[in-house]
């Protein structure tokens, strides 16, 4: 049996036990009082059933298609790793931004509707290296979306990630206004006052989409794949509908650029990546060091 | 100079100082530089090109910049003022000289996975290209799969899940113990950060990999199947001091034994098994299933010693005088202070002392109610215990929400389901007491703030929340620090300010020549997998050095 779960295809083999194992433990009358041990681990019947469900998983499998197909023969399994020793007197780092995907609350629906995209997967859709080579389309059938809504998908983040957030949302929506023609495009999102008086200019000549302050409350998907949203929008409940729904969400860094900071000694976070007036390297505690500002 | 990162930012960055006439090496982890169209987030960009774009070909080409990518950095040293980076430009096992791009191979190869150059858009071959623009072809072959490589010791779970299948259990068992001795304490013990990883997960649920381990370690246990000892037939003369004998030391000491190096291993307590034996609770792991196991490692050749305590009975110097080399593997036993007033009344006792107590048989004075501060497992540990005790009332109070505890979530569960109750942002002020002995806590209720700089939101206090908890007992458990004090002044080891010893990545030897550390004292508090393979990692970095000592003889 095949279907389809959080956008990938997965089939079911009879063979393979479905539900994972439990542990025998003991009740919790018994435990009061003494130290006996509460779990007792899988009988072998378990143990069989939970070892056969192993899915056994690595990417590449070795089995060499691409190999047998490369009329160059530009394939070598066998090409081995090079290691460089390197000294250097000084280090640039550059941000290598990520986004805070994992706590985003489930009723945004990332990951369970297709027409749910984060707001960096939005900015690799208008890339011309993206996907869909920089065309804006819905993940789910490929149709050109005509209504997307930018909802802020996190409860409070510190103020310049929140601004980044915006400023990210804004200027995506400039692109898509560029791209699609007449399409209805609205940013919703809490705080956006502080916003708004920093970009005074922008707020006055607004065209092609629309800012308000508001909250997603729930979203539900339609049969045609559109999603249609319930929102708090200045305190009244509305309900609107939307083709395309991108998450705004918290810039971090990343996980490598973690490492490296840690292993140089100091550490480093969204804020120490924010830009001066002028814009040029950062300086760090270690004066060896420099970091290139988010753009 | 180097360059991190190969995203606009970096790239603009390596052609600035190569113009100015700077070697600039750019380093990028993923396999492919620019992942063009980058949009700006500081500023909002009206007209023109948002986008940026920079410049991919003069950068490959200029002369001043070498270009590593698929890198991932295996060492950083500092000295002389100058940094040494360790770089490795894993394979693309695509020679680019030869390919033309034709795509063949991509549209044959039969593994289609999450697009990560894309944000997880879609999906992408495991042999790909990446950026279009730069055409860099890749086979994306995992080392190893994603539970092996999550797992600290790099246990081989695959192969031994896959040999429980087949109920070649033996082989599995054997399988385990080629990277850790302790299949029946980590089996039972281990928060199992493979298990989080594993790829099953995305599908239903992932595969119960701890309780396999398990499984094996005690059907082997349980039908009296005498555990194999291989070690070879004739010992090097040289031999090693092992100070803690915990997950590091005697993991330590088994590999060294292997190995063909004799040990003695000196423990400070009654008992060896460190944080198994004095920390984790006999409900979790039974004493006597951790000495079968222990037992079974000294019979490699691992002399015990108990009741020595380095620093006291034995002078530290006096190990690196007697020993060809020193392994520090003591933990970190030291409970960390809440700073507040009255902690030093009789009834407040650490959660990590209060363990040991209890692990050791000491009687407790289980009267009234208890309180224990803090949301990790020791405080989960500790309540249960107390519970087990007698206490008639169990509370645990946290400073933030279920959310941000960082107890495992079945731990939790496990201690809500006996019946303790668990009070979340509340912190403690003060300790209330009478004629030096602890009568209630003043505590204030907490409500959380903006996020701080890790991303977690911060707990404020809420203004006049305060409130007095009478017990008659509190257990402050709220993290731990080693105890380094053995080690003389004067020892010339490098001390982080952790309170822990700086070790070299890859042999795990200090700064000291024949001092090496793994653990806790070595990581700062972390989970016990992670000790057994710094210890493995510790014992080939000794045999190393051991070698080397004797052939420059």
């Amino acid at each position: 049996m095949m279907y389809e779960k959080k956008g990938r295809y997965i089939v079911e083999f009879q063979d393979i036990p479905k539900a994972r194992q439990h542990q025998i433990e003991i009740d919790v009358e018994e435990r009061r009082g003494n130290y006996k041990e509460v779990e007792l681990g899988f009988d072998e019947e378990r143990a069989l059933n939970e070892a056969k469900r192993c899915l056994s998983c690595r990417r590449c499998l070795g089995c060499a298609l691409c190999w047998a197909e490369c009329k160059p023969e530009a394939i070598d399994f066998e090409m081995e790793d090079e290691v460089f020793e390197l000294e250097v007197d000084d280090v640039i780092v550059a941000p290598g931004v990520e986004r805070d995907v994992e706590r985003i609350g489930r009723h945004f629906g990332l990951g369970s509707h297709l027409n749910v995209v984060t707001d960096l997967q939005m900015e690799r859709m208008l890339s011309d290296t993206g996907p869909s080579r920089g065309l804006v389309i819905r993940p789910l059938d490929g149709e050109i979306p005509k209504r997307i809504a930018w909802v802020q998908s996190y409860e409070s983040a510190s103020p310049p990630m929140h601004r980044a957030a915006l400023c990210l949302a804004v200027n995506e929506a400039i692109q898509v206004h560029g791209k699609i023609e007449g399409a209805c495009l609205q940013i919703f999102s809490r705080n956006i006052q502080p916003f708004f008086t920093e970009n005074e200019k922008l707020v006055a000549g607004l065209s092609g989409f629309r800012m308000d302050e508001g909250a997603v409350e729930s979203l539900e998907p339609q049969d045609d794949g559109s999603l249609k949203l319930t929102l708090a929008i200045n305190g009244n409940k509305e309900e609107k509908t939307f083709d395309l729904v991108v998450l705004l969400t918290q810039p971090r860094i990343s996980k490598d650029a973690q490492a490296l900071a840690k292993s140089l000694g100091m550490t480093l976070n969204y804020a120490s990546f924010l830009a001066g007036e002028d814009g040029g390297l950062l300086s760090t505690e270690k004066d060896k060091v420099q970091l290139t500002p988010v753009r | 100079m180097i360059i991190f990162g190969g995203d606009p930012a970096g790239l603009a960055a390596a052609l600035q100082q190569a113009e100015a006439g700077k070697e600039v090496t750019l380093v990028e982890p993923s396999p492919s530089l620019g992942e063009g169209g980058r949009i700006p987030q500081t500023r909002v960009v009206e007209g023109g090109l948002p986008v940026e774009d920079v410049n991919l070909e003069a950068v490959r080409r200029h002369p001043n910049i070498r270009v590593i990518t698929n890198a991932t950095i295996e060492r950083v040293r500092n000295s002389n003022g100058a940094y040494q980076f360790r770089i490795r430009r894993r394979s693309p096992r695509v020679h680019a000289d030869r390919c033309n791009d034709c795509k063949a191979c991509i549209r044959v190869c039969p593994v289609h996975m999450y697009d990560d150059f894309n944000e997880g858009l879609g999906f992408r071959t495991a042999i790909d290209y990446f950026n279009p623009k730069t055409g860099e072809y890749n086979i994306f072959k995992e080392d190893m799969p994603i539970c092996q490589a999550t797992c600290p010791a790099n246990l081989d779970i695959r192969s031994y899940v896959g040999l429980i299948a087949d109920g070649k259990y033996a082989e599995s068992l054997a399988k385990i113990r080629e990277r850790l001795p302790f299949a029946l304490s980590i089996g039972r013990v281990c928060p199992h950060p493979c298990e989080t990883a594993c790829n099953r997960g995305l599908m239903d649920q992932p595969i119960s990999i701890c309780t396999l381990k398990r499984f094996v370690a005690d059907w082997e246990m349980n039908h009296q199947i005498p555990a194999p000892v291989e070690v070879p037939d004739t010992f090097h003369p040289e031999r090693v001091a092992i100070i803690g004998a915990g997950p590091a030391g005697l993991t330590c000491g088994y590999f060294l034994a292997k190995a063909g190096y004799r040990s003695v291993c000196f423990e400070a307590l009654p008992e060896p098994g460190g944080m198994f034996r004095y920390g984790i609770p006999e409900y979790r792991l039974p004493t006597p299933t951790l000495m079968h196991e222990i037992d079974w490692i000294l019979s490699h050749g691992v002399e015990l010693r108990c009741n020595v305590r380095i620093g006291r009975d034995i002078a530290f110097e006096d190990l690196l005088r007697e020993f060809d080399a020193v392994f520090i593997g003591v933990g970190a036993h030291k409970g960390m202070k809440l700073q507040i007033k009255g902690e030093d009344m009789e009834g407040v006792i650490d959660g990590v002392d209060f363990l040991r107590d209890a692990n050791m048989g000491k009687p407790i004075n289980a009267k009234g109610k208890v309180i224990i501060i803090g949301g990790g497992n020791v405080a989960m540990d500790a309540a249960r215990v107390s519970w087990r005790e007698g206490f008639e009332e169990v509370h645990i109070l946290y400073r933030r929400t279920k959310r941000e505890m960082p107890a495992s979530p079945w731990e939790i569960e496990a201690a809500e389901h006996e019946g303790i109750k668990i009070q979340y942002l509340v912190a403690p002020i003060e300790v209330l007491g009478e004629n030096g002995r602890m009568t209630g806590l003043k505590c204030l209720r907490m409500e959380l703030g903006e996020p701080d700089a890790s991303g977690r939101r911060r707990p404020v206090p809420i203004e006049g929340s305060e409130f007095v908890v009478e017990a008659e007992t509190l257990i402050p458990a709220i993290g731990q620090r080693p105890d380094i004090s053995f080690v003389p002044e004067g020892s010339g080891l490098e001390i982080t300010r952790w309170s822990t010893f700086a070790v070299d990545r890859e042999t795990f030897m200090t700064n000291v020549p024949g001092v090496f550390c793994a653990g806790d004292v070595e990581t700062g508090p972390d989970i016990a997998i992670r000790a057994c393979a710094g210890g493995r990692k510790a014992a080939l970095g000794i045999v190393k050095y051991l070698e080397a000592k004797r052939q420059s003889r």
